[in-house]
């Protein structure tokens, strides 16, 4: 009986060790200064903050968003698009009728998570049809408008990734990254 | 890879090119949405959960306050038709002595976001539900798809009504 447990064990334990490792995702964060990131990312609208939020919300979907988390008071949404984009926003009263929307994208590919640090990216791919949403003018946010800064970083990494993973779906396979799906032939965005 | 490895800037390229607005935003918009003539926006979301859960929906995703909720199902994706074309295929291909893989859809995971506003100059409350899906095929390989056909969101917000005036409620 002894025997049995101590072959079951081995075995188990030759299993574990021959098991592939799954990597985590390194974040890579843009090298360019934080005031330069910050002022690409962030604007201000001249609305409260709940109709900025909702703003924000209605925007993602327009531009073909899954919004995987929401959260009124911390004020953060992120969001995936074609799985290998992620947007994560925050929303902050200024003032009365002022809020701050801070954005931050990040590519993930190949066991890695890049940040966006392309002001283009911000301003023609998200801040502008804000902007048309909401039918509001955005404004640059001056430079001590300083919105959520360095946690934002961390928003995109959406709640029941792990359980995702384990989905045929989002299994890391030869081709099932964004390479396949972004550039593909057969991708409908 | 090794392409994405040399090019510094692939992350902001890819962002760009994937990021864009959709050139038919407007036109989705108005077919994934609908406008329902209630006033409490809290009802029409514990109906619209109900809806998704009876569609074998797993809600991974609530937030009243702000008029989301988002969830997901698994679906087996094998169509017959599919497969016995490809397996033709590969057979008429093999006579010709031409190797073929036949490939056909195998899984497929739905996903869901929903989101809800509030018209309150006109006491009513607008939803938008857009389903997308991404299907892996019997190779390992994955596409994402949008599911915009109008039947989809239609079928389901007939199913909000109808779950709505069960209760007794008129939108």
């Amino acid at each position: 009986m002894k025997m049995r447990s101590f072959t079951v064990l081995a075995l188990l334990l030759a299993l574990v060790a021959c098991a592939p490792q799954q990597p985590a995702n390194t974040f890579v964060a843009s090298t360019k200064p934080a005031n330069e990131l910050r002022s690409m990312q962030t604007r201000v609208v001249e609305a409260d903050r709940e109709t900025t939020a909702r703003g924000v919300i209605a925007t993602l979907q327009d531009l073909g968003y899954r919004i995987t988390r929401a959260d009124a008071e911390a004020g953060t949404v992120s969001a995936t698009r074609l799985t290998g984009l992620r947007l994560a926003a925050t929303v902050e009263e200024r003032s009365r009728n002022q809020t701050i929307v801070r954005a931050n994208a990040s590519v993930l590919a190949l066991g890695r998570e890049t940040q966006v640090d392309d002001p283009n990216f911000y301003q023609a791919n998200f801040f502008v049809p804000l902007g048309n949403t909401m039918s509001r003018n955005l404004m640059v946010a001056p430079p001590d408008g300083s919105g959520p800064a360095a946690r934002v970083r961390w928003l995109n990494v959406c709640r029941g990734k792990d359980k995702r993973r384990q989905h045929p779906a989002n299994r890391r396979l030869p081709g099932r990254d964004f390479l396949s799906e972004g550039f593909g032939d057969h991708v409908e965005y | 890879m090794a392409g994405c490895q040399q090019n510094a800037n692939w992350a902001n390229e890819f962002a760009l090119k994937a990021g864009a607005p959709l050139p038919n935003a407007a036109q989705l918009r108005e077919r994934e949405s609908a406008r329902f003539a209630l006033r409490n926006e809290t009802t029409l979301l514990v109906e619209a959960t109900a809806v998704l859960q009876d569609l074998g929906f797993t809600v991974e995703e609530s937030a009243p306050r702000l008029g989301v909720l988002a969830g997901a199902k698994d679906r087996d994706a094998t169509e017959v038709g599919q497969v016995a074309g490809q397996i033709a295929i590969a057979v008429g291909l093999a006579l010709l002595g031409v190797q073929y893989n036949p490939v056909w859809d195998k899984d497929q995971l739905i996903r869901v976001t929903l989101t809800t506003f509030p018209l309150r100059s006109e006491g009513a409350v607008k939803m938008r539900v857009s389903f997308e899906r991404i299907v892996v095929n019997n190779q390992g390989l994955a596409r994402a798809e949008r599911l915009d056909a109008p039947e989809f969101s239609t079928g389901f917000f007939e199913q909000v009504r109808k779950g709505l005036a069960s209760r007794g409620i008129r939108a």
